[in-house]
């Protein structure tokens, strides 16, 4: 049992190193990156994965994270804490304890290691008040409700307490924590995330690039570069379990927002070899071939359960009678956390070819995913954009090319014609899978289809939705229409998806969508103000029924902060924050303060009178 | 508060009635009304298309949960609990329709007027006004529900008009997020909790002090009266908001009618204990929108359904089919019968066993007989009652049929036991003053049971409950010994035995029920002194440890059902019922409160706002009878509702008969139901000079 256990680890920095190296070859020498200092000692050191021992699987995750009843309410706690001896020692005691306990510990012993062997969770983070953080960012100016005004005020507050920064030794010893140690400090999604996320970033930074602490927003884009030349891709989040799974590669999105607020191309220029590097990680570990085409699907290269929620797998393979099956079950869970709809009947595919079934059903690598290859031509096109700002035409052609084959895979496998709308596609059964998830409209978002027939697409998107009574939710679009209580289904709604629908019909340009956009967007913004009046929190998803209330469903509590539900308040104050206002009109909210005042009088009058009466 | 406490109700009434009149300025509630009002038709209409298929997609997470058995399992915690609220299948259709004009209402409210800053109280308000539209299936259903036979599915009626949620229509509190005030229910019963040892050292022994039958009659009443039953799956499966090790479950697997009572340790990282809570059943009061309404599978009036059954099939299957009888398990003579066994497909129906037909489980009108030995006991009484007077009518009436004898002994029973409520059980818990004016009271119409009543009020009982039932039998005691012109109990073998335990006996009758047992059983609530009606329960029925729980905690459920039925906090029940006026401070608390019982509700609660009425309820220093005033003031006011429904509902086919019986009373039905040789004159009290005992030879 032990010795397979090991020889898995070995297996597994084996396939980091292997990663890599596959970005040192990659990567340039001549790399011309500010701040890559820092890393170089890193880099040149340690393994970036020795903690694997740890926290990626062996017998020590598994008997702590199996505990019965579970040591932790939430599984993640465990995993995000911090070593106080190293990784040999830890494990070398650990053997030795439960020799001596037979192989049969105690709830009571366990606790007990871990009080020895392990500190808090996250004490490897101190919080950070970026130096950037400015008072008065003028999209507050361009607000012109004045309690929305105020909102925006404290959703630029909240940046401040969303910031973390490594500890020095963090950097020391990276081999006595689960967290990927990165130059920067950085703002996180807040809740259980105290780390930073990769595709959450992408709106983090632009709600920080509107509240204009473009140095904060830099300094994270150079993180994710920093990880990109030192591991090759980046990983799912800011920890070393996540290291099989990357997430919807936004990285080259995030570099042309920072761009287009700062104009600074050289920027861009300067990372293009780590944007394609990232790029080709996708092509060459990610791509599958559909009727001749060349398209990505989400995956992912590690063994075993998530570390992160590792009881919960095990038991969702339970059902599963093989290793071999098990094992496979793994594989399509953690590529549907790559996709960062972790979980949803997106992902499920049942022996009769659709949605139904539970998370045993998870089919993710058997599945086209219409965002994936959407990013997949954006990315293509961007670096397209930012080589033809250093010149390189060569290499723009290259890239526009790419982009082109990306494009007519979309039109040709994901278009759905009878649907009129894009559709993932199944690869196992050859089929479009019709049911609704706003990434299918994601190729509005990225212009991944003819400009020239906008109106067409138009005109089929608007009964798409029609069909499908996108328009009748309270609180936004919800993510399926398959009530299953998998955080990524109905009724729940995330602000990165409300984004991709609202800009994406907003590019469509015809008056249906544009109306359609912003009667969404004032939706949004009024239902995620409501639910900040009440709760004075904003929340990682919202709930689709309920005007200003709170996703539930999957397997932990819903968090709160949050990330990209502040970025995507903040652009669309931002941008609409002179058309928006709350309530029908100043006048009723004047009229509730008197209506209370009504019933105090009416009371007091009853209670005077009901005293004399007596 | 004396004899003030029904009128404070009228003034209440008043003041409710003075304020829903003139909400606010009649400007901003015609904004409401215009604004509600220029919704079109089609909109009114796909407003509750949109609710139907909310609720017809929950049934993909039902069978998911299904799936994954989530489901409440035989012998668990959860299934003592589910007997407690057994809703039948008349209930689960009546609370499916309910639900979906709920979810109905909450699209309007979404969509129409939170938007629109109409708040739920105005928004529900309008909505109660306004019918289910035209020619909707739902409005179809709905009429054709209200055609049918409604016995026994009614709303609960709102004593102070308005609900308590946090949307003004289903949202419970406490609240979750950062603005949240109002404690956990199982933080509440913990906070209260004193040991059994304090609790017994501040027993104070008055004259004519309770006994704990006074405390089995209120169970035995509460049962007649008052059912809300749980909401279930569509499939009718029991609905689970716990996992089996007692902790809470992953979100995934939480039913939208789960409201589980958690409680999070102080450790750090520790995994929160959990006991379920499924939302009671909804009612359909009308075929208009508007907020939750929960449903009593009871009625209004005293009629020993719980004996009998709700529904004549139900009592079709309780009766012995010959002779008027009711089914029970012979023992000898009628006065040793027992109840009938509940049979293998019924058993999970009535007991808590992890194997069905596994140990005594007897079978009656109403899940709860097996509760626990008291209400057993009392069950049986009444079941021989009727068959005692069944065989009595057939010996002088040779001819009559199985159905005339058996009506006329039920109507017989259920006068003997009416009487033995209103004449002696009610002034034993109101006090003489109270109980008599409640007869005299009028309202112009008899209404349903009260929501307070039914999960507040009533539940007052659990308070007296001690842990174990002291072995007070005429073997263990000398009865009657008169020293000093004091009547002392004297026991014979110290340190007393006891009976049995409570906590091991709720829906798992453990002991051998003999006649003999039944006999003990009664003879030791008549001379055991109840618990003091107070904040602290035994720990035999709440659970106030950090560790796992074995056993439920009736406090915490209470509370959390107050806030699942959006009963109004403590303080507004007596503002109306004692204070008229309104509390402004915990100081206004002091003269009804003990101060160290204040002292504590200080700490558990940020604002005297937040205490729960039951919580106050219990509280409260008892004044003239067994309870508060503000548990009297509920009880009465919903006592005056019961006689006006006698009255109305009354069946004069066997009045003379009954007339014929009216000489008995509660002396005379325990000892004509029981082998005990004596009685006290008054049941509800300890034997003392002043109540002495009556020989059963000479009934």
């Amino acid at each position: 049992m032990l010795k397979s256990a090991n020889i898995k680890l070995l297996l597994v920095s084996w396939s980091c190193l292997a990663a890599l190296s596959q970005a040192k070859s990659y990567g340039s020498p001549d790399l011309d990156i500010d701040n890559d200092n820092s890393i170089a000692t890193i880099e040149s050191t340690v393994d970036p994965f020795e903690s694997c021992k740890i926290y990626c699987n062996g017998t020590l995750l598994h008997t702590i994270q199996m505990a019965k009843p579970p040591l932790f309410s939430d599984s993640k706690t465990f995993v995000d804490m911090t070593l106080k001896y190293s990784p040999d020692k830890t494990l070398e005691d650990f053997n030795a304890m439960m020799e001596a306990k037979n192989q049969q510990p105690s709830r009571e012993d366990l606790k007990n290691f871990i009080k020895e062997y392990f500190g808090d969770k996250g004490t490897e983070l101190e919080s950070w008040v970026p130096s950037d953080w400015k008072e008065n960012p003028s999209f507050v100016d361009r607000i012109s409700d004045p309690d929305l005004k105020q909102w925006g005020v404290q959703l630029n507050d909240i940046w401040k307490k969303l910031g973390r920064k490594m500890k020095d030794d963090v950097i020391k010893s990276p081999q006595n924590y689960s967290i990927i140690p990165v130059p920067n400090p950085v703002i996180v999604p807040g809740g259980r995330f105290i780390e930073f996320y990769y595709w959450d970033s992408y709106w983090i930074i632009r709600g920080l690039l509107y509240s204009e602490m473009y140095s904060t927003a830099r300094g994270m884009i150079e993180n994710f570069l920093s990880i990109v030349e030192r591991i090759g891709f980046i990983p799912n989040g800011g920890r070393v379990y996540y290291h099989g799974r990357s997430q919807p590669p936004l990285l080259t999105g995030m570099v042309k927002s920072y761009v287009d607020f700062t104009n600074d191309d050289q920027f861009a220029i300067n990372a293009l070899k780590l944007l394609e590097h990232e790029f080709n990680f996708f092509l060459n570990n990610r791509a599958v071939s559909v009727n001749n085409h060349t398209l990505c699907i989400y995956s992912d290269s590690s063994e075993g359960p998530r570390p992160e929620s590792y009881s919960e797998d095990v038991n969702t393979a339970a059902s599963f009678d093989s290793d071999e099956k098990k094992e496979h079950l793994y594989t399509q869970i953690k590529a549907a956390a790559e996709s960062g709809m972790d979980f949803s009947t997106r992902w499920f595919i049942s022996e009769d070819g659709t949605n139904a079934g539970n998370l045993s059903n998870l089919s993710t690598t058997s599945i086209v995913p219409v965002d994936l290859n959407a990013y997949m031509f954006w990315n293509a096109k961007l670096i397209a954009e930012f080589y033809s700002k250093a010149g390189n035409i060569k290499k723009v052609t290259e890239y526009e090319e790419k982009a082109g084959e990306f494009l007519l895979g979309i039109q040709e496998v994901l278009w759905n014609e009878e649907a009129g709308c894009w559709l993932d596609y199944d690869i196992e059964n050859k089929k479009s899978r019709n049911y609704f998830v706003p990434t299918n409209l994601s190729p509005l978002w990225v212009k991944a289809y003819n400009i020239s027939d906008s109106e067409n697409i138009s005109a089929k998107i608007m009964a798409y939705i029609e069909k499908n009574k996108l328009d009748t939710y309270p609180g936004g679009v919800p993510n399926t229409l398959a009530a299953q209580n998998e955080q990524w289904d109905f009724p729940n709604v995330w602000a990165p998806m409300q984004y991709i629908l609202v800009e994406g019909l907003n590019n469509l340009n015809t008056p249906e969508a544009k109306n359609m956009s912003m009667k969404w967007a004032t939706r949004w913004v009024k239902s995620n103000f409501k639910a900040y009046t009440d709760h004075l929190d904003m929340y990682e998803k919202y709930d689709a029924q309920v005007f200003g209330g709170h996703g539930t469903g999957g397997e932990y509590d819903v968090q709160t902060g949050f990330g990209w539900s502040n970025g995507v308040i903040i652009e669309w104050l931002s941008k609409h924050g002179r058309d928006i206002s709350t309530g029908s009109g100043s006048g009723a909210s004047a009229s509730r303060v008197m209506s209370v005042v009504g019933v105090a009088a009416v009371t007091i009058v009853a209670l005077i009178a009901g005293r004399v009466l007596w | 508060m004396g004899a003030s406490g029904i009128k404070y109700i009228c003034l209440l009434a008043l003041i409710i009635g003075a304020s829903l009149l003139t909400i606010g300025d009649a400007k901003s509630r015609q904004d409401v009304v215009a604004k509600l009002n220029g919704i079109p038709a089609a909109k009114w209409l796909q407003l509750v298309n949109s609710a139907i298929d909310s609720v017809t997609r929950q049934k993909r997470l039902e069978e998911n949960l299904l799936n994954s058995d989530i489901t409440v399992k035989n012998g668990s915690l959860s299934h003592v609990q589910l007997l407690d609220t057994l809703p039948n299948l008349a209930s689960k259709q009546d609370s499916e329709l309910a639900l979906k004009i709920l979810k109905s209402s909450l699209y309007v409210f979404n969509s129409e007027c939170l938007p629109n800053e109409i708040d739920g109280d105005e928004c529900r308000s309008y909505l109660e006004q306004k019918p289910l539209p035209e020619g909707s299936s739902l409005r179809t259903e709905c009429e054709n529900l209200l055609k049918g036979n409604r016995e026994g599915h009614h709303a609960f009626r709102r004593l102070l008009v308005s609900s308590h949620y946090k949307n003004g229509f289903y949202d419970m509190f406490p609240n979750t997020g950062r603005l949240n005030t109002v404690p956990a229910a199982w933080s509440i019963s913990k906070g209260l909790y004193e040991p059994d040892s304090i609790q017994t050292a501040k027993q104070i022994r008055f004259e004519n002090n309770p006994n704990l039958v006074l405390a089995q009659w209120a169970q035995f009443v509460e049962h007649d009266l008052s059912k809300p039953v749980s909401q279930s799956m569509s499939s009718g499966a029991p609905i689970e908001c716990c996992s089996r090790d007692q902790i809470n479950l992953q979100p995934r697997h939480h039913h939208p009618a789960c409201a589980p009572i958690i409680c999070q340790p102080s450790e750090k990282y520790e995994v929160p204990s959990c006991l379920n809570y499924v939302r009671s059943a909804l009612a359909v009061a009308d075929c208009n929108f508007g907020g939750a309404e929960q449903l009593n599978q009871a009625t209004a009036s005293l009629d020993l359904s719980q004996l009998y059954g709700l529904t004549s099939a139900a009592e079709k299957k309780l009766r012995a089919s010959e002779g008027g009888l009711l089914k029970s398990t012979p023992r000898g003579e009628n006065d040793n019968a027992l109840l009938p066994i509940a049979s293998d497909t019924e058993g999970p129906s009535f007991c808590a066993r992890e194997i069905i037909g596994d140990g005594t489980c007897f079978a009656a009108g109403d899940s709860r007989v097996n509760s626990n030995p008291f209400s057993i006991l009392i069950y049986t009484i009444f079941m021989r009652n009727h068959n005692r007077l069944a065989t009595e009518l057939h010996l002088r009436n040779r001819r009559w049929s199985d159905e005339r004898l058996f009506q006329a002994a039920k109507a017989i029973n259920v006068d003997i036991y009416r009487r033995v409520v209103i004449d002696e059980w009610l002034p034993a818990v109101l006090g003489e003053r109270l109980a008599a004016e409640v007869k005299t009271t009028r309202y112009p119409s008899a209404l349903e049971v009260s929501n307070e009543f039914a999960v507040a009020a009533i539940r007052f009982y659990f308070s007296m409950l001690p842990n174990e039932l002291q072995n007070l039998s005429k073997d263990n005691i000398v009865h009657g010994t008169e020293k000093n012109n004091e009547y002392i109990l004297i026991n014979k073998n110290l340190p007393s035995t006891s009976l049995f335990e409570l906590k091991e006996e709720i829906y798992k009758p453990q002991l051998e029920y003999t006649s003999k047992k039944l006999n003990d059983i009664l003879e030791s609530l008549l001379n055991q002194e109840s618990m003091k009606m107070d904040a602290a329960y035994s720990g035999g029925i709440v659970w106030h440890k950090d560790t796992k729980p074995t056993h439920a905690d009736i406090l915490a459920f209470d509370i959390q059902r107050g806030r699942d039925h959006g009963l109004l906090p403590y303080h507004r029940y007596l503002e109306s019922c004692s204070l008229s006026r309104p509390v402004n401070s915990w100081k206004d608390f002091e003269q009804f409160i003990p101060k160290d019982v204040l002292d504590k509700l200080k700490t558990i609660y940020n604002s005297w706002s937040d205490v729960d009425l039951i919580v106050g309820g219990i509280s409260e220093m008892p004044v003239h009878g067994s309870v508060g005033p503000t548990f009297s003031c509920i009880i009465s006011e919903q006592f005056v509702h019961v006689l006006k429904q006698h009255v109305q509902k009354a069946d004069h086919k066997y009045a003379q008969l009954v007339e014929q019986y009216r000489h008995l009373n509660g002396t005379k039905l325990l000892c004509l139901s029981s082998g005990l040789l004596a009685v006290p004159q008054n049941i509800f009290q300890l034997p003392s000079a002043s109540n002495r005992l009556v020989s059963c030879e000479d009934v």
